[in-house]
This record gives structure tokens, C-alpha cells and sequence, in this order.
């Protein structure tokens, strides 16, 4: 008799032993799939440390200073934590683009039309062309070291917009070594 | 008296000596580690000492400490994070120092775990080796490298290599002993330490592997009959799927936090770290720069001795330092010498050899582990990067 109930005590501990090995792998694959997903995390954080596109970290409050209306100083006192690729060094005059496309990011309140304005230290003399969150806009057109750019209604977003200026890319490198020898002093975004 | 009785007063006789010499050794090698302070600082000030051993990554364990404190995860302004270690250590500082009233000497704290967690780490060294090898001569050397010879000075500083070997310790212990479950516990506990703990699976998976070959003949094996055999194993399921549990928690402790479970690998950008690959993080060492010059060293000693063991058909005891070898080369190959030495395996395997050397050979090699170990500890305390 004791015997038996010996048997049937180690099965019903077999039984739970496997019913929580199976549980802790039902877990796992659970916590796997909750943790592929981290839209949750704010701009900053995604932006940074998963898609890696920021080139410096900034905490989300200082991050959402990029916004319309405020203006953007690029210049070695200003803060250029904005900045995705394509940049290379900042000095007093603003931030050297490298190399054919540089991007930044800026919070807009809405999705009417704005105008981006630029101060560009140094003039291009050839082809480029800004998208708005993969939307093709213009090109940028500089005068007396400005560009101003339209951006119609329904290209921004409420919320973080990502902004890439794209030059020729048969320009022949500059003295500096940079393949287009273009210096962005700062930048503000506007509504219409 | 019968023979039982004079057998067991004999083993206890063998235990008492062995925890005898792991503390005789022990205050040695940390005396010496005084004594290369003092030489090399002029002072003999024990809040010297402490401040000049924890230094590098030290300050992040204390800062977990404080997050755990305050419940908000420290972060830096580059992007540096506390996240980026993970917690069972400074849970234990934050534990002790709660259970002494809320003292917060937290390297004092630290160093007493990891010395603690490094000196049962030996005693089970020992008895690793008395299941394994079957030899108390091995173990005493065994015990004598630990305490003396290279990098031993890790186990006594607020770093997790003294939690994390002894914790692998535990794992392989209990793994040959067929305790299961208890492995499952320590593996858990391993995976809650670092990373590369929760990849103890793959050794229980090598071992099963292993027994497998070494109880059946040639013509009776079958995938089908390995798969039966081991996974009607409710022990050693249950106790490998238990191994995960510690990593797993981290994950969703920092998916609630952060809302990214991965955010702990993730968090590598802010030390401008990213996965380029073994063969390329070698590469990048392979400069005339001093540090990396080491650290090359280190990687080519450490990828031979790891071929070695598989060349000895230590498949088991070679699977995680090989796969540490090749997580932690993924992007540089710094911190590699600290990471090796925490997997006791390799140096188990050293010592396996050394055991035939001749007795000329064997003074030698030890005086030149000793020193190469007190040069080391200069190195580490005139903060040369190669260390860290």
C-alpha cells in the first residue's frame, strides 16, 4: 500500500514537474514576444539606443526642445543633439555636412503647412533636395546664407518629423576632405 | 572504531584542511594585494586600498545599488545606463547593507560578497574536482591558482566575476552530480548575474549529448531514442528550463520599466559599442597599441586553450567559454581576460595538464603566474585600460 502511494505521489510531482516546465517556456516565449516590441519607449530612447539614428543621446524633455518655433543652433555653443547621420565636426560657424545626406529631427504641433528656415554659412553650387518624413519636398534655395523652404500641409506630423537634406553626389570632394562643403548654422521650423 | 566511521573522520579531516588553506590563502593573496598598493602608493590606508582596487565599472554597481534604492534606474548623460549590468550583485549589496540597518559602505559590502562568493567558489572547486577528476593533489593546485595566480585579484573587487564563478561552479557541480534542479537554481541565479550565464543550457545540452555516447553502443543510437531518453527526464527538463528564469526576469522587469526588454543590449550605444563580429573585433586589436596588444594575447591564449579542451574531448566543460569567447569578442575584445577567467573551466583545464609537468617546470610556472598576477594587480590599481 505504501508502496503504491508511493508510485502515485512521484507521478502527480512528475506531472507538475513537466506542468512547470512547461509554464516557464510558455513565459519565455511570452516575455520574447512582449520584448521585440518597444514602441512604448519614448522618441528619445528609440531613436538612440534601437534604430541608433541619433548621434548623441539627450533625455526626452531635452529632446522635445527640438520643436517648431524654437530655433536650433548648430554651432558649437548651441546643441546639435538632433542630428542623425551625415554630420561631422561643429565649430562656431555651425555643423559640416560629410559626405551626400545628413538628417535631424524636430518636433512639429501639427500637420499644416510650415516653412523650414535655414542659415547656411556656405553657399551650394549644386543639385539637392530636402525630404520631409520620406516625402520628396524641394529643393532648398539659398540667398544671402538662408534657405527658406515651403512644406505643404499633410507631409508633417503631430509629433517627431525626420528631416534629410540629400546634395549631388558627383560634386567633387572638398579642400576639408568633405565630399560637399556645406555648413548648416541653425534652423527654425515655422507654421504657416 | 569501524572502517565507516575512520572514512568519514577522514574525508571531514580532508574538508577542514582544504577550507584551512582556502583561508590561509586567501588573507596571502589579499595581503599581497595590500602590500603592491602600498609599494606602489606609499600608503598603507585601507580607505586607499578600497578606493584604488574598485574603480572602472565599480561605480555602475554602486549606482545600481542607489537605483535599486531609489527605484528609478540611474541613467548618464551619454547615454550610459545602469541597465547595462545586470542585477543579482548589487542586489546583494543592497540586501547586506538593509540587513546591517541600511549601512551604505558599499565597497566594503561588496568586496566582503565577492570574497565570500570567491572562497566557497574554491571549496566547490574542490569538490568538483573530487567528483571529476578524482584527485586532491589537482585540487589543492587547483585552489592555489585561484588564490594566487592570474587575475585572482577580480574576485576580490565590487565586479561580478566571484558571484558569476561561483555561481558556474554550482551549476557544473550539480550538473554532474544529476542534481538537477538545483543546477536550474544556480543557473537561474547565473543568468540573473550576466548575460552569457543563461547559455549553461547549452553545456547541460553538450553533457546529455556526451552521456548519451558513453552509455549506448554504436548500433543502438538514434536522435529518436536521445530525444526519449532525455526529455521524459522531468528533473533535467525542468531543471534547464529553470536556468533562463533569471535573464527572462531581467527582460520583463525592464520591459515594464523601460518598455524594452532588450533594453540592456540595446544600451551598448551609449558606450559607442556595436556587434561588428569576432574576426573584425580581433582585427581592430590586431594594432601596435600596448592595451589591445594584450588583450590580442589574451584572445589567441584563450582560443588555443578552448581548442585544446575539445582536442581532449572536454566538450562539455570547452561549450560556454567558447560561447563567451564569442559573445564577448562581438564588438571588442576588451574586459575578455576577466570574462575567461570567471568560467574556472579554462584554468581547470591548465591545471589538468600542469598536474603532468615536472616538478621544475611546475615552480616555474607558478612563481610565474604569481608574478605576472602581482604585475597585474599594478596594472589594475594604475588604471591601465587593458583591465577594465
Amino acid at each position: 500500500m505504501a508502496k503504491k502511494n508511493n508510485v502515485a505521489s512521484n507521478k502527480i510531482i512528475t506531472i507538475l514537474g513537466f506542468v512547470l516546465a512547461g509554464l516557464l517556456l510558455c513565459s519565455y516565449v511570452f516575455i520574447l514576444v512582449i520584448s521585440l516590441d518597444n514602441s512604448k519607449t519614448s522618441d528619445s530612447y528609440r531613436l538612440f539606443y534601437v534604430t541608433k539614428e541619433l548621434r548623441f543621446f539627450s533625455r526626452q524633455r531635452d529632446f522635445e526642445k527640438f520643436a517648431e518655433g524654437q530655433y536650433i543652433n548648430y554651432s558649437a555653443t548651441g546643441d546639435i543633439r538632433n542630428q542623425c547621420e551625415g554630420w561631422g565636426t561643429t565649430d562656431e560657424n555651425g555643423s559640416w555636412f560629410l559626405g551626400n545626406t545628413c538628417s535631424f529631427y524636430i518636433y512639429s504641433n501639427s500637420s499644416s503647412a510650415h516653412i523650414l528656415e535655414l542659415d547656411i554659412t556656405y553657399q551650394l553650387d549644386y543639385s539637392n533636395c530636402l525630404i520631409v518624413n520620406d516625402v520628396e519636398v524641394g529643393p532648398l534655395v539659398i540667398n544671402d546664407g538662408k534657405a527658406l523652404i515651403d512644406i505643404p500641409e499633410g507631409v508633417l506630423v503631430d509629433g517627431i518629423n525626420k528631416f534629410v537634406i540629400k546634395t549631388d553626389d558627383t560634386v567633387a570632394p572638398a579642400p576639408d576632405g568633405n565630399l560637399n562643403n556645406m555648413n548648416i548654422g541653425g534652423m527654425i521650423l515655422t507654421s504657416k | 572504531m569501524d572502517l565507516r566511521r575512520i572514512t568519514e573522520l577522514a574525508k571531514r579531516r580532508e574538508k577542514l584542511m582544504i577550507v584551512l588553506y582556502i583561508l590561509v590563502l586567501f588573507v596571502i593573496s589579499r595581503f599581497s594585494m595590500l602590500v603592491i598598493n602600498h609599494n606602489v602608493f606609499g600608503t598603507w590606508s585601507i580607505h586607499e586600498f578600497i578606493a584604488r582596487f574598485n574603480i572602472w565599472d565599480t561605480g555602475w554597481y554602486v549606482n545600481y545599488y542607489k537605483s535599486i534604492d531609489a527605484g528609478e534606474l540611474i541613467q548618464a548623460d551619454n547615454g550610459q545606463a545602469v541597465w547595462a549590468f545586470f542585477p543579482l550583485y548589487p542586489l546583494c549589496i543592497w540586501l547586506v547593507s538593509k540587513l546591517f540597518g541600511g549601512i551604505t559602505h558599499f565597497h566594503i559590502i561588496g568586496m566582503s560578497i565577492s570574497s565570500i562568493c570567491f572562497m566557497v567558489s574554491e571549496y566547490f572547486a574542490y569538490k568538483y574536482v573530487m567528483l571529476t577528476r578524482k584527485s586532491l593533489s589537482e585540487a589543492y593546485v587547483l585552489i592555489g591558482f585561484m588564490s594566487l595566480g592570474i587575475y585572482s585579484f577580480y574576485f576580490s573587487i565590487v565586479y561580478t566575476e566571484a558571484l558569476f564563478m561561483m555561481l558556474l561552479i554550482f551549476c557544473f557541480y550539480f550538473l554532474k552530480k544529476k542534481e538537477y534542479i538545483k543546477m536550474g537554481i544556480a543557473g537561474a541565479l547565473l543568468s540573473a548575474t550576466r548575460s552569457p550565464g543563461v547559455m549553461f543550457v547549452f553545456v547541460v545540452l553538450v553533457n546529455c549529448i556526451m552521456e548519451y555516447f558513453a552509455s549506448t553502443t554504436k548500433g543502438h543510437r538514434s536522435f529518436k531514442d536521445f530525444v526519449v531518453v532525455h526529455i521524459t527526464n522531468m528533473r533535467l527538463v525542468l531543471g534547464t528550463f529553470i536556468i533562463p528564469s533569471g535573464i527572462f526576469s531581467y527582460m520583463l522587469y525592464l520591459k515594464i520599466k523601460l518598455g524594452d526588454g532588450f533594453a540592456f543590449v540595446n544600451v551598448e550605444r551609449g558606450w559607442h559599442r556595436e556587434n561588428i563580429g569576432v574576426f573584425r573585433a580581433v582585427k581592430n586589436a590586431m594594432v601596435m597599441n600596448y592595451s589591445l596588444i594584450l588583450l590580442f594575447i589574451s584572445f589567441i591564449v584563450t582560443a588555443t586553450l578552448i581548442g585544446y579542451m575539445f582536442y581532449k574531448k572536454k566538450y562539455d566543460e570547452a561549450t560556454l567559454p567558447l560561447i563567451i569567447l564569442v559573445m564577448g569578442c562581438s564588438s571588442h575584445l576588451q574586459s575578455l581576460p576577466r570574462y575567461m577567467i570567471a568560467t574556472f573551466v579554462l584554468l581547470l583545464c591548465f591545471v589538468d595538464d600542469y598536474m603532468k609537468f615536472n616538478k621544475y617546470f611546475k615552480v616555474v610556472v607558478a612563481l610565474g603566474a604569481i608574478f605576472f598576477e602581482f604585475v597585474f594587480i599594478k596594472g589594475w590599481i594604475t588604471l591601465d585600460p587593458f583591465f577594465v
